[in-house]
């Protein structure tokens, strides 16, 4: 009895555990550097800087059905640095399942782009098949885990580049959770074998917002599981910490990175700025803070 | 063989004809399968200009380039005249490049731009963007004038042996017989021909000359950057609603001297360099 029992938690384990395999595994690739959130505005910018830039995150949804214009500026990304598809709308925690058209399209960009990973967030933007819009945070239950396991399986049967999730920020937590987001985080990348996008500034914006310690809570978050951070400055309104990508990456953030990439065997990092777009050079200076950072702890040289 | 029969045959004959035209022409130009080259972090606009649409480009980039440092004005014209471009500075004691001083020099007196290469400036700036086109040429960018002459030949077989077979039927024809079908097909055919293929033969660039050029301008395509870059990447059409609109009318679009203003346009996207009075400034002037 006691050895059917062993087997049994054994091969739960197994399952809990990594399920890695084709299309799961990011940790292998090639460290990129450091790179930026692709804009369109900066794109000349980025030509006349390219050697300060390793790679690009492109949003996916944007070269959807896309225009000739589109297209040609994506063969032209392309074929001068790496590029990594960074989707919105897969809804990968939507109880319903993913929608296949959806997928189909990102896809086919993957396919086209050749990424060493590709990334999507952790949350849901469709229930009930209405698209709600923006990115919604998952109740942190088991219930949600399976949903994102289950979606997660569905889009590995369409696209065998590996996929890494994005912890997302929430104002407003949902309530009844069953664990914490650490712990919801933690679960969720070993069942699926998936790779861990860290949003830095997610992080704190959701600690600073909801007032936790991340600091005194460092050591319960999947580490190994980061393939990619993004950073990124947000601002204050109404007492709330807002993520917009607005500013430059405040002193706190870059504290924060520095704890997460000395843990972790991040292979790149990503700088967004998606508003009030400061002169070029001040991103460059930005990367060069990231990429110091990264060398320090002998992630690249 | 009855008529109808003759003009199917025909059909099929001329459908092959331009079928193989094409794929010879196309075959002769394999540097597609190299990678063009990486996007320049900056560009020489002459240079740029001159792999755009040769030395009619490089001398309209030129010419902005001057107007755009106050060395050249727009004299209107009256109603018999067409405005002209003149020297308003000759350069003494500034820094000009010769290519410069050379096109400086042709506005001396009063000129129109559909004027402009009725002197020798033409061949002087051919001379003095030698070390583009050789720089170009070396990373096969550019077609070379021995190899454009030896693909020409291509469709000009191709369209002796057209009109050959049709002339064969019409002195053959008997009297009372129509012809009218069979002129109209061949005319469409030898149409057909040289916009299928024929484009190709003529082509000022390459194919990796075409995809390096579409890659800059689509790097640099709606930012704020020097407006003599601009033009030299572009052609003049890009200053049609800016404050310099004025010299872009100068330049119709498709007229004598004028500019298409972007590499696809006027000569259809496969070989035309660009702006450069229309299909002659690129395929045939360049």
């Amino acid at each position: 009895m006691a050895t059917v029992v062993a087997v049994a938690v054994a091969a739960a384990a197994t399952d809990v555990q990594d399920r890695r395999g084709p299309g799961t595994d990011a940790a292998v690739a090639a460290p990129l550097g450091v790179g930026l959130g692709f804009r369109p505005s900066f794109r000349a910018d980025l030509f006349r800087h390219r050697a300060q830039v390793d790679f690009l995150e492109i949003t996916a949804d944007h070269y959807f059905r896309a225009r000739p214009e589109k297209g040609d500026e994506l063969d032209l990304l392309a074929a001068h640095f790496t590029l990594i598809p960074h989707g919105l709308d897969l809804s990968l925690g939507s109880a319903e399942g993913i929608d296949a058209a959806y997928l189909d399209q990102l896809a086919a960009l993957v396919a086209r782009v050749s990424p060493p990973w590709w990334s999507e967030h952790l949350a849901f933007t469709r229930a009930g098949g209405v698209s709600i819009g923006h990115l919604a945070a998952l109740p942190f239950t088991h219930e949600a885990v399976d949903a994102v396991v289950r979606n997660v399986e569905a889009v590995r049967r369409v696209i065998d580049v590996p996929l890494i999730l994005e912890n997302i920020t929430a104002v407003v937590r949902v309530p009844d959770g069953e664990m914490d987001e650490a712990a919801f985080l933690t679960e969720v990348l070993q069942r699926t074998g998936c790779g861990w996008l860290c949003d830095v500034a997610n992080l704190h914006t959701n600690a600073v917002n909801h007032g936790l310690d991340l600091d005194g809570t460092l050591d319960r978050w999947p580490w190994d599981r980061v393939v990619q951070i993004h950073v990124a400055g947000g601002h204050w309104r109404d007492g709330v910490l807002i993520d917009s990508h607005a500013h430059p990456t405040p002193p706190e953030v870059w504290r924060l990175l520095d704890a997460v990439v000395a843990r972790s065997p991040v292979k790149g990092i990503i700088l967004e700025r998606d508003e009030n777009l400061p002169p070029f050079g001040d991103l460059v200076a930005e990367l060069a803070q990231a990429r110091a950072i990264g060398e320090r702890h002998g992630r690249w040289r | 063989m009855d008529g109808p029969t003759f003009l199917l045959v025909y059909t099929l004959v001329a459908i092959a004809v331009i079928a193989v035209t094409y794929g010879m022409v196309r075959a002769r130009d394999n540097t597609g399968v190299r990678e063009p080259p990486r996007v320049p972090a900056a560009f020489d606009p002459y240079e740029i200009a001159f792999l755009r649409g040769g030395k009619y480009a490089v001398t309209r980039t030129v010419i902005y380039a001057l107007y755009h440092r106050g060395q050249v004005e727009i004299i209107p014209g009256k109603w018999y005249q067409s405005s002209r471009l003149a020297a308003k500075d000759d350069g003494h004691g500034r820094t000009l490049s010769e290519l410069e001083e050379r096109v400086l020099r042709s506005v001396g007196s009063p000129v129109s731009p559909s004027k402009l290469f009725e002197n020798e400036l033409g061949n002087d700036v051919e001379r003095l963007c030698e070390p583009f086109r050789n720089s170009l040429q070396s990373e096969q960018l550019l077609r070379s004038d021995v190899d454009r002459g030896s693909v020409l030949a291509i469709p000009i077989v191709a369209s002796a042996l057209l009109v050959a077979l049709s002339l064969f039927r019409i002195l053959g024809s008997t009297r009372g017989q129509s012809i009218g079908f069979l002129v109209v097909l061949t005319v469409v055919s030898l149409i057909a021909l040289w916009v299928l293929a024929g484009r190709f033969a003529t082509g000022y660039l390459t194919d990796r000359g075409r995809a390096h050029l579409k890659q800059i301008q689509t790097a640099y395509r709606g930012v704020n950057m020097s407006t003599v870059a601009m033009v030299g990447l572009f052609g003049i059409g890009i200053l049609n609603g800016t404050s310099d609109a004025a010299f872009a009318k100068l330049f119709p679009k498709g007229g004598s001297g004028g500019d298409s203003g972007v590499e696809s346009s006027g000569c259809g996207s496969g070989g035309c360099g660009g702006d450069g009075g229309g299909c002659g400034g690129c395929g045939g002037g360049d």
